[in-house]
């Protein structure tokens, strides 16, 4: 096992720019992550301290304020004109609603109930009152109208007016939002995949090709296909690791929102797309080029984010072009995509396994390609001589 | 048992329209410390590629210890040591490191294999080094790493490939060493140079090859008697008229007369007391000089009379 510790000894030797790559990676899907878990608090319902005066004090005008009052939070007190202008101007009371008199005959009547309102211009709290004031009315009026008693019509316009509900919807959406979040996040390990194991194993591997040291080999009596059979275990299992330190951080970050089963299929799926991208790295090692830093760190970058925008990590494939899709279809990111979308939208396995399997086969043409650009290569190597006899 | 390490019949190697090996032929003994001797370009490191199964080669045959030579004679192959010209090495490797890893290649036993490490380190003086990564080695160090990277598994057969190129003349000195005590410990050199000095001091046995041929070879003694010169009679001096020079050719055993850049070679072919003869001329010619002496021919005289060109690159 030569081959296969001094890899790993000259792996070590990388671990900075590892690290570092891992860092920045980690550091982006952390925040990723957590951008999704803070949306949750946006669609909470929202109350107001507002100040109410009933002028009609009647049973309609008394169900419109118990109405608003279940919502908002009532700023109590006997307040002068200014003393409510300074309020609403310091902000310790966001609207003024005054019920005129005369307000349950235009409510009944089917009249403009002319409600007043006052707010700070530069916040939408009128609008949201003068709906919140106009649906309970309309609904009210509506019930009245076919005959429901004052009890039944309040109770049902209540009902029919309760943002709660409309509340309960959003978070609904907001849940679908969270795992569109995470969603991202299974996405982005593609690119999260592909820039470590790139950036870890492509110096490595080219170390091994140096001409120098790849003639050394060659002269030795170490085995071709046992060097080989050594670099291939080492390069996939450090793609292993990497895929096992993701997976635990996507858990982390998104494992909760998604049952036993879909989690085995997202890790099915990121599993495949290791091995597809060790590919990548073995083929790209045995390209005609000298792997030089610089080399490999371009490699890298062009490979991971041409593949990431191409195939849909970046960009999700719903929002791309047909003309960009077509051709990302010739990508193994794009098939990653699809699986992940797939796995998302609950599809049946068999669906998601042709993802799984175009996938391998892509990995299977880019070993192809390796071993062509190996051959190629080779050919400068020795042949028995043809015999003069 | 034949006593052949390598032999080389009609060995011919093509680069497209180019013959680099042109039906070239060559036999190591055992125990020989084998010079190949050529300006850059003659085929010496197409040869020892070849014998490496390292290149693919378009005619002839190739026997290493007495058996034919192919890309999986493994069993060859871990009898032979390589050390290329430039250094081949793991940066990210220790000295101990890299010599473990190339020995390694060949010895599979743990325990003898870090014997022959120690081993290898020792014989080349890295003892004190070997904790280092290469980059932190001088030029002179990083040669005796490549040379015991290549020669760590106790090989009978062993190339170096010019490895003196660039290197200091201490540690020149000290790579020599190392090949003469290798040669004494039982191993055959084979040692690819353009370097004659370095052949002269070493090699047992010398092949000059020319545009991928054979011009000639034997010892240093056998090829030197090879040529028609014998003796050169090498004056500094400042203005020497033309017919002068013409006069020096009329002397006895003097066959040829150069005068560059201040310096007067003449040569002789046999005779005794050639450079008597010249002191007496420029006294009778009254004529003035700085410095008077008499070189025996070297293996660049032998090549450039065989071939009609300076064995030496000019930048060497």
């Amino acid at each position: 096992m030569q081959v296969f510790k001094s890899f790993f000894k000259i792996l070590k030797a990388q671990k900075a720019g590892i690290i570092i790559y891992t860092a920045i990676i980690l550091v982006m899907l952390l925040v990723m992550g957590k951008a999704g878990t803070g949306n949750e608090d946006v669609f909470e319902q929202t109350g107001y301290t507002i100040i109410i005066d009933d002028e009609d004090d009647t049973e309609v005008s008394r169900g419109l304020k118990e109405y608003l009052l279940s919502i908002h939070e009532e700023k109590k007190g006997d307040f002068s004109e200014d003393q409510i202008t300074d309020l609403l101007y310091y902000r310790s009371v966001l609207a003024h609603v005054v019920i005129p008199k005369g307000f349950e005959e235009d409510v009944k009547s089917g009249r403009n109930s002319g409600v007043q309102l006052r707010s700070d211009d530069s916040l939408p709290v009128a609008s949201y009152l003068e709906s919140q004031i106009n649906a309970y009315i309309k609904h009210l009026y509506n019930y009245l109208s076919v005959g429901e008693t004052f009890a039944e019509a309040d109770s049902k316009a209540k009902n029919d007016s309760d943002y709660s509900r409309l509340v309960t919807m959003s978070q609904s959406k907001n849940a679908n939002e969270n795992r569109l979040d995470s969603v991202n996040v299974i996405l982005f390990a593609a690119f999260s995949l592909m820039g470590i194991i790139l950036s870890g194993l492509l110096p490595v591997l080219f170390k091994f090709k140096n001409k120098g040291v790849a003639e050394r080999t060659a002269v030795s009596s170490y085995r071709p296909e046992k060097r080989v059979l050594e670099l291939s275990l080492a390069t996939v299992l450090f793609s292993f690791v990497v895929f096992l330190a993701l997976a635990a951080m996507l858990y982390f970050l998104a494992g909760k929102k998604y049952d036993v089963a879909d989690l085995g299929l997202y890790a099915l799926n990121l599993f495949t797309f290791t091995v597809v991208t060790a590919l990548i790295a073995i083929m790209i090692a045995q390209l005609p080029i000298s792997g030089s830093t610089s080399q490999v760190g371009m490699i890298t970058n062009v490979v991971s984010l041409s593949l990431s925008f191409l195939g849909g990590i970046f960009v999700p494939l719903s929002v791309l072009g047909e003309g960009v899709k077509s051709f990302g279809r010739f990508l193994p990111t794009y098939w990653y995509a699809t699986a992940v979308e797939k796995i998302e939208t609950g599809a049946a396995f068999s669906e998601i396994a042709v993802c799984l399997l175009i996938q391998l086969l892509f990995g299977a043409a880019f070993i192809v390609v390796g071993i062509i650009c190996a051959r190629m290569s080779e050919n400068k190597s020795a042949r028995p001589a043809k015999s003069e006899n | 048992m034949s006593d052949t390490v390598v032999k080389i019949t009609n060995l011919v190697k093509r680069y497209k329209e180019l013959v680099a090996l042109d039906n070239f032929n060559l036999e190591i003994k055992k125990g020989e410390v084998f010079g190949l001797l050529g300006p850059n370009g003659s085929g010496k490191s197409t040869t020892m590629n070849c014998v490496l199964s390292l290149l693919a080669y378009d005619e002839g045959e190739i026997e290493v210890f007495g058996e034919r030579m192919e890309p999986s004679r493994y069993d060859l192959k871990k009898r032979i040591g390589v050390v290329p010209q430039n250094v081949a090495v793991f940066d990210e490797l220790t000295v101990q490191e890299n010599i473990d890893y190339f020995c390694g290649l060949y010895i599979k036993d743990k325990e003898t294999k870090s014997k022959y490490v120690e081993d290898a380190i020792e014989f080349v003086g890295l003892s004190d080094f070997r904790k280092f990564k290469p980059r932190k080695l001088s030029g002179g160090l990083l040669r005796r790493l490549n040379i015991a990277c290549g020669i760590a598994h106790k090989p009978e057969l062993i190339f170096f490939d010019e490895p003196t190129v660039a290197v200091d003349p201490q540690s020149r000195n000290k790579i020599l060493e190392n090949i003469t005590e290798l040669n004494k410990q039982g191993a055959t050199i084979v040692y690819t140079t353009h370097y004659m000095e370095e052949v002269e001091q070493i090699c047992t046995n010398i092949l000059i090859m020319d545009r991928g041929k054979s011009v000639a070879s034997g010892t240093s003694e056998e090829l030197k008697k090879m040529i028609k010169n014998t003796e050169n009679v090498v004056v500094d001096i400042k203005r020497l008229p033309a017919e002068k020079i013409e006069e020096l050719k009329k002397l006895s055993h003097v066959y040829e007369v150069s005068y560059v850049s201040d310096r007067l070679t003449i040569k002789c072919a046999g005779g005794r007391h050639n450079i008597s003869h010249v002191i007496a001329f420029f006294e009778k010619e009254n004529i003035e000089y700085d410095r008077i002496y008499s070189e025996l021919p070297t293996l660049n005289d032998v090549f450039l009379e065989i071939t009609g060109k300076e064995l030496r690159d000019k930048e060497d």
